[in-house]
């Protein structure tokens, strides 16, 4: 059984949020995350784990780390000081010292499935480069057949953009294939590409380039494009954007 | 300021910068309408929250006949000129792609504040909740040497207005970071659902160390409708000697009483160009079920 698997079925009250990092050589993923539940439910001593479960692009489990988290304080953690060289999707629970259920002097009611807020910021060696909340929680079904609209707006100072799709939810079946159709802005299809989609927990990153050989001449031409993306899509992909300079920017969308 | 928005328009608050090409954007994803389920949540939200009828029925309406999207904005310079666009931008159906470049925006029409707050409102939210967010408004800002956004969504409920009461706002931003390369900073907007709101605010920051140690500062005033950014090192002048025994790393945490803010974390580098920006996120809204 995976961590993953584990942790969900002995905390069945949390579900895991997730989010896309990268730790290969100078480039690392820290993951901050602030206790927020003593605040909350109005408990000082209120403490939490957090349990962050790194997964490679295959979906591979590579690392987990459970930090405690005092009450009202913050804590870090660095996916290169763990380790970890890959890229992919980290699975994130806090999930509280006492149980939240018992809690009677409370003004609201629980979510049936409680997630986690952090955030994740991407440094190349000591220097930050971008930074983003978390994402999707991690579900355990089977992704249905969704569209998803990209928009692109020409920049001259982007050299390489792209999209970063991740599955996060544990299934087991036919993950189906991406189909990608690339619009100008009249809606004229100039491009079309297709991938095989994603299976469980694995992440797929990839650039426009790759997928339209025609990319950058009808960029520099339409200045507008949409790419509508088909697919079993357990979450809306991330775009990510390269600055001549190398610098670089993920975000949802 | 004028009544730019109407009430139940999704509004969102978009910080425009002076030194680099501030560029907003908007695609429409698809519309859930086909379902029962949409069908029927306007019915479901009016029997489970009692909302008014108007707007139950505007929930309807839009159900069953949406509009397609049309958006407009008011940009308030840094020193409080106020610029209304009477143009509407539209209209926007599934797929479609609205495109601003601010800084072309303000060259053609003179504008010479290049640093202020962009509220950007959409005639409505999504087909089954009329007073939602219609999906992820996205601001790229790039410049010679880095590129940095983000998207966030459109809220119509009322916010720092009469008739609604906040306890007030704490902000968190867990992953500070100042050395010599990257500093964090607080940008902290006074935003409000009424247009006419005139309430300057002067919030408290803390910054904490892991062993929670902390500073205190005085924010300073956030004019209504408007936003402040600062730094760590010009809200805490003891900030490097604080920050050294821990590798320049800790955690802020901004108050209010009384009023609500919307907050972004910010990094710029060493001369001060903007490298990184997200915008905060309630952690209540993890474990709070809203009805």
């Amino acid at each position: 059984m995976t961590n993953l698997a584990r942790f969900s079925q002995k905390y069945p009250r949390y579900q895991f949020s997730s989010q896309f990092y990268t730790s290969i050589n100078d480039l690392d993923s820290v993951i901050s995350f602030f206790n927020y539940y003593d605040s909350l439910f109005k408990v000082p001593d209120l403490g939490c784990q957090l349990i962050s479960i790194f997964h490679n692009e295959d979906g591979a489990e590579v690392g987990t780390e459970i930090s405690a988290v005092e009450p009202g304080m913050s804590v870090r953690v660095s996916a290169r000081e763990l380790g970890i060289q890959a890229r992919g999707m980290v699975a994130v629970i806090a999930v509280p010292d006492q149980d939240i259920g018992s809690f009677k002097n409370i003004s609201f009611d629980i979510k049936d499935r409680v997630t986690t807020g952090f955030y994740m910021d991407f440094y190349d060696g000591d220097r930050l480069v971008d930074t983003m909340h978390e994402w999707e929680p991690v579900d355990f079904i089977s992704p249905r057949e969704r569209v998803v609209y990209v928009g692109i707006k020409y920049n001259d100072r982007v050299s390489e953009s792209g999209l970063v799709f991740t599955c996060p939810t544990m299934f087991d079946g036919d993950p189906g294939t991406i189909l990608f159709k690339l619009k100008n802005e009249l809606g004229i299809c100039v491009g079309s590409a297709k991938i095989k989609g994603l299976e469980s927990m694995t992440t797929c990153c990839v650039s426009y380039s790759e997928l339209f050989d025609n990319f950058g001449r009808v960029l520099v031409e339409s200045s507008i494009l949409i790419v509508e993306v088909i697919g079993r899509l357990a979450s809306d992909p991330l775009t990510y954007e390269r600055h001549v300079s190398g610098d670089f920017h993920v975000h949802h969308i | 300021m004028r009544h730019y928005w109407k009430r139940h328009q999704p509004r969102t608050n978009l910080p425009v910068f002076g030194d680099v090409l501030n560029e907003v954007s908007f695609v429409v994803q698809p519309e859930r309408r086909s379902s029962l389920r949409v069908l029927l949540s306007p019915l479901f939200r009016f029997m489970a929250r009692g909302l008014p009828w108007k707007i139950f029925l505007d929930d309807c309406r839009h159900v069953l006949f949406p509009k397609p999207y049309f958006f407009s904005f008011v940009y308030i310079s840094s020193s409080g000129e106020e610029y209304g666009v009477h143009e509407k931008f539209g209209p926007y159906r599934e797929g479609d792609f609205f495109y601003l470049n601010i800084n072309s925006w303000m060259v053609a029409n003179g504008i010479n504040q290049k640093e202020g707050n962009l509220i950007i409102f959409a005639n409505r939210g999504r087909p089954d909740r009329w007073q939602s967010s219609p999906g992820n408004v996205e601001i790229r800002y790039t410049n010679q040497k880095y590129i940095a956004g983000f998207r966030t969504g459109f809220f119509a409920r009322p916010l720092n207005e009469a008739g609604k009461i906040h306890l007030g706002y704490r902000g968190v931003n867990p992953g500070v970071v100042c050395n010599a390369a990257r500093v964090s900073g607080i940008l902290l907007i006074n935003h409000s659902s009424n247009p006419l709101y005139s309430t300057s605010v002067s919030p408290v920051v803390r910054l904490y160390r892991p062993d929670g140690q902390y500073l205190e500062s005085e924010f300073g005033s956030i004019s209504p409708h408007s936003f402040v950014e600062k730094s760590i090192p010009q809200l805490f002048s003891g900030w490097k000697e604080f920050l050294r025994p821990c590798g320049g790393r800790g955690f802020t945490i901004a108050s209010l009483e009384g009023f609500t803010l919307a907050s972004m974390h910010t990094v710029r580098d060493e001369r001060g160009n903007l490298v990184a920006i997200e915008h905060s996120r309630p952690g209540p809204a993890n474990v709070i079920k809203f009805r």
